[in-house]
């Protein structure tokens, strides 16, 4: 679905995006993570032919970009940095007109009916005629939503969605999105929200400083590490029992080297041992990306060797 | 998408203000006139506004030469400097672009809506003023020596009322024209920046400078290129036989202004990074 | 391709104004003939007049002083020498000289008044009638005498028609006329730029040409326009204060004055003359008293400092001295009593001479 070689982009002497190869498959739910600064947003805006690349390739839906862009496009829903409106007029205006700027019109009726449907999509159907000036963020961030949803694209380009959404409506937005992937949809999620990201995608990419660092399959990443988390009140016995596999004991818990978790419990209740709780160890999403990545870029420290 | 943009501009509440600020400074000027019947001496003040006292159906070229020198460009720099930095303010632009709309296709729509823009407002002010003329000074020659309802030409020639209508509209599509050059000043400037106050202080500090340079003498040999320095041939409508010499000027070089500022917008617009 | 684009757009008028011109090769005497003989030749147009003689508002002189500083412009339809009409043009109105046979009228449009002017006054104020390329070439021409230098010019275009050159440098050096530069229509002769450069300078003092010029007789009802019904009229005998003021004074001038020979023809009329001396011609008026007043005060606001002048024998008076790279004017009131104004395009001293002569 989107792929693309070598893509770096420099404002002046900054490189913003440096040698990017990004892959999404059709079908994929892909989370691009990183912390604020890292290219995320640069790299969403190259594959939208909004920002041009300085070098690199970018193929979408099997076209160049930006040079059939014009294609793409019309296939493509996208909310980047934040919803956009004019604030005098009403979100159903707001779409309409957004509706009649670009190709594939139709009749009065048709693009009623699609507008409709896009803000029912959202939760926003009911709404009043109120100027999008008086809506609250989370209402601007739907509205953003339902722009993009307007030509059922087969590509969703999404970034940060959720933000200014309490919890009921974030869960909403990610059913929502989850429902647009079974149908087909391929989307692409932006987002300094670790949780986020891990509940919804599929695959997952991590930026650092311009760099993608990590381009992988969730399941692949959070497959087990071969350590088994043991919480037990008999801990010292324990760790005597499995001396040697003992990875690290910090109280009551233990990390032991073990392949299968039900049979190490076996083992330990065998002897007699109160087990309350035990588990195979999954690295989080949070813990692979903290040690990717380094300070977030809009923290300045002194360098080292300065003192205060 | 040209109509889109018109749709847009007219649902602005700015574009009402502004058109009724337009039509309301020649409203004010015909009240006091009316009401103290005190002509500015010859010479003096806007054109025409002396002989309006006699004749109101003069009245519209009066409330042109009011509306021409400041508040008009006024108006159309601040639409044309809205037009693409506007949309990049309100985060609108990337989502047009997105939708997608091509960036000349949207350059060309956003200079059709400001020719749209400067075309009500003339029209606004001269039917207005026409309106407000009539009511207030009357369309009898105060001095008629006979029935005939005659305007007198600059040149001390007498024009029938038909004439009369018929040289208005001429001059107030000139007016119109005249207002393009800054309008694609200001929306060049648009696509340089991102705050539409910038483009159209811009664009008026730029026709600030004209003015200056066409009342300088010593700038003479730079004056043909001024985008202002034909804009008050519209009066030579109302000489006899009609002076063209100015006023082809004029529509040629606002016909490049447009020409050249549309191609340099074209030229950055197209080619620049949307991060706004 | 965007910046050839603009570069091709600003360079045609550059290219336009750059086409070659031709001459016809004539000699610059057999040129002045021509100049001096097309006094008839119709022809309609548009005229630029540029100076730069900063005189001072003087009350009553402005319509002579004003077209000679700054840009104006003049709308020409001519048809002979009695029939024609001048429009001189403003941003607010416009301001027309009809001849037509023996009737000449002003329509001045800020005044909204049609008046006539009755009789044909023998001296008036110049005026913008004045400062078209033909009027200006012929009368500065007529001036030319034998010690001046006549020299073909490169021709020009002028309002788009191959003009031949002429240039006459002047020899008298009390005139501060340097060289007179006329450029003329080869197929009728018609001047159609002027340019006046006074003595010692590059740039023209004074300048007037067709922006736009056409050959063919105007059409009537452009040369003759038919007022409109019911415009305010009026009728005067003089058109100007100048010609009003010469029937108030009654002071007769010498018939020589710095070795200048009167001119004939003003004399018997009234006492303002003319003093012939090629361009360093003069023109001396005796000002009523209490107008000379006037004008004393208004030019002393102006900033010119009052001088007395005392010539070695007989008695002086006091004058101020209003210079300009071209005309210098002064306004002398002698101690006899009347108060004088000469203007020529002469050197400050020779009006101070003159003045010297006048007071005693």
């Amino acid at each position: 679905m989107i792929a693309t070689r070598g893509l770096t982009k420099r404002y002046g002497r900054v490189v913003a995006v440096r040698d990017v190869d990004l892959a999404v498959g059709e079908g994929d739910r892909y989370g691009l993570l990183g912390p604020n600064g890292s290219g995320k947003t640069t790299l969403v805006r190259m594959l939208l032919g909004l920002v041009f690349a300085t070098s690199g390739e970018i193929e979408v839906m099997g076209r160049p970009i930006p040079r059939r862009t014009g294609e793409v496009l019309p296939r493509v829903g996208a909310m980047v940095e934040g919803p956009g409106a004019y604030g005098h007029l009403s979100g159903r205006a707001n779409l309409a007109l957004l509706d009649a700027s670009g190709p594939g019109r139709g009749s009065r009726r048709t693009r009623r009916r699609r507008v409709g449907e896009a803000l029912e999509r959202v939760g926003l159907g009911g709404v009043d005629d109120r100027p999008v000036k008086a809506y609250s963020l989370g209402m601007r961030q739907r509205l953003g939503l339902a722009a993009a949803l307007l030509h059922d694209p087969a590509l969703l380009i999404l970034d940060e969605p959720t933000n200014g959404l309490d919890p009921r409506g974030i869960r909403e937005i990610r059913d929502l999105l989850r429902a647009l992937n079974d149908d087909g949809t391929t989307i692409l999620l932006c987002s300094h929200l670790l949780g986020e990201v891990e509940e919804l995608c599929t695959r997952v990419g991590v930026m650092d400083r311009g760099r993608l660092v990590l381009q992988r399959d969730m399941a692949d990443l959070r497959a087990p590490t071969g350590l088994v988390e043991v919480r037990t009140p008999d801990a010292a016995r324990a760790a005597v029992l499995l001396d040697g596999l003992v990875e690290h004991r910090d109280g009551d818990r233990l990390l032991v080297k073990a392949p299968d978790a039900a049979e190490l419990n076996t083992r330990l209740v065998a002897d007699g041992m109160r087990v309350a709780e035990i588990r195979p160890q999954r690295r989080t999403l949070e813990e692979v990306v903290l040690s990717l990545t380094g300070a977030s870029a809009d923290r300045f420290d002194r360098p080292a060797g300065e003192g205060a | 998408m040209i109509r889109t943009e018109l749709v847009k501009m007219l649902r602005r509440p700015r574009t009402w203000v502004s058109l009724l600020l337009l039509c309301g400074l020649p409203g004010l000027v015909a009240a006091f006139l009316g009401v103290t019947k005190v002509a500015p001496p010859a010479g003096q003040g806007p054109a025409f506004l002396a002989a309006v006292l006699s004749n109101g159906t003069l009245y519209p070229a009066a409330a042109l030469a009011m509306v021409l020198p400041l508040f008009l460009p006024v108006s159309v720099a601040v639409v044309g400097g809205d037009a693409v930095a506007g949309e990049a303010g309100s985060g609108m632009l990337r989502y047009l672009l997105l939708r997608p709309v091509g960036r000349t296709r949207l350059l060309v729509a956003k200079l059709a809506a400001l020719t749209g823009f400067v075309l009500v407002a003339v029209v606004a002010v001269t039917v207005s003023s026409y309106a407000v003329g009539i009511a207030v000074f009357g369309a009898k020659p105060a001095s008629a020596v006979t029935g005939a309802s005659l305007v007198t030409s600059m040149s001390g020639t007498g024009l029938t009322t038909p004439q009369v209508l018929l040289r208005l509209a001429c001059a107030m599509l000139y007016v119109g024209v005249s207002m393009l050059g800054v309008g694609a000043i200001a929306l060049f400037l648009s696509t340089v920046t991102d705050s539409p106050l910038g483009a159209a202080l811009g664009a008026l500090a730029a026709l600030v400078t004209s003015q200056i340079l066409v009342s300088l003498d010593a700038a003479a040999s730079v004056h043909p290129y001024l985008p202002t320095r034909y804009w008050l041939a519209w009066i030579d409508f109302f000489r006899a036989p009609v002076l063209w010499h100015d006023i082809g000027r004029g529509l040629a070089l606002q016909a490049v202004y447009v020409a050249v500022f549309l191609a340099a917008a074209w030229a950055n617009f197209a080619t620049r990074d949307i991060t706004a | 391709m965007v910046v050839a684009f603009v570069a091709l757009l600003c360079a045609t008028p550059i290219v336009l104004s750059a086409l070659p011109a031709s001459s016809s090769g004539l000699k610059p005497a057999e040129l002045v003939r021509r100049v001096l003989g097309s006094g008839a030749r119709a022809h309609e147009g548009l005229i630029e007049v540029t100076g730069s003689l900063g005189l001072p508002d003087l009350p009553g002189l402005d319509e002579a002083t004003g077209p000679l500083h700054g840009t104006s412009r003049m709308r020409s339809w001519y048809d002979g020498t009695r029939r024609w009409r001048l429009a001189e043009l403003s941003t607010t109105g416009e301001r027309d000289y009809l001849s037509n046979g023996d009737s000449f009228d002003i329509w001045d449009y800020e005044q909204n008044q049609y008046t006539r002017i009755a009789g044909h006054p023998a001296v008036r104020l110049p005026n913008a009638t004045d400062l078209t390329p033909p009027a200006l070439a012929r009368r500065l021409l007529k001036l030319v005498r034998a010690q001046d230098k006549l020299t073909t010019l490169k021709p020009r275009r002028v309002a788009g028609r191959s003009a031949d050159g002429l240039r006459v440098t002047a020899a008298d050096p009390d005139t501060t006329v340097g060289a007179v530069d006329v450029w003329s229509d080869p197929s009728t002769g018609v001047p159609l730029e002027v340019r006046v450069v006074s003595r010692g300078t590059a740039r023209p003092a004074l300048t007037t040409r067709f922006l736009e010029f056409a050959p063919k007789r105007p059409a009537a009802k452009d040369v003759a326009p038919r007022p409109a019904r019911g415009l305010p009229r009026g009728t005067v005998d003089a058109p100007d204060l100048l010609s009003r003021l010469v029937t108030f004074t009654n002071l007769r001038l010498p018939d020589r004055l710095t070795g200048r020979e009167a001119l004939p023809g003003t004399a018997s009329v009234a006492s303002i003359r003319g003093y012939a001396g090629g361009f360093g011609s003069l023109a001396v008026a005796p000002l009523p008293p209490r107008y000379g007043q006037q004008l004393v005060g208004a030019a002393q606001e102006a900033g010119a400092a009052l001088t007395p002048l005392r010539p070695p024998r007989g008695r002086g008076g006091e004058y101020l001295m209003l210079t300009t790279p071209l005309l210098n004017a002064m306004l002398f009131h002698s101690d006899a009593g009347p108060t004088f104004l000469l203007v020529g395009a002469v050197r400050p001293e020779v009006l101070t001479a003159a003045a010297g002569e006048l007071a005693s």
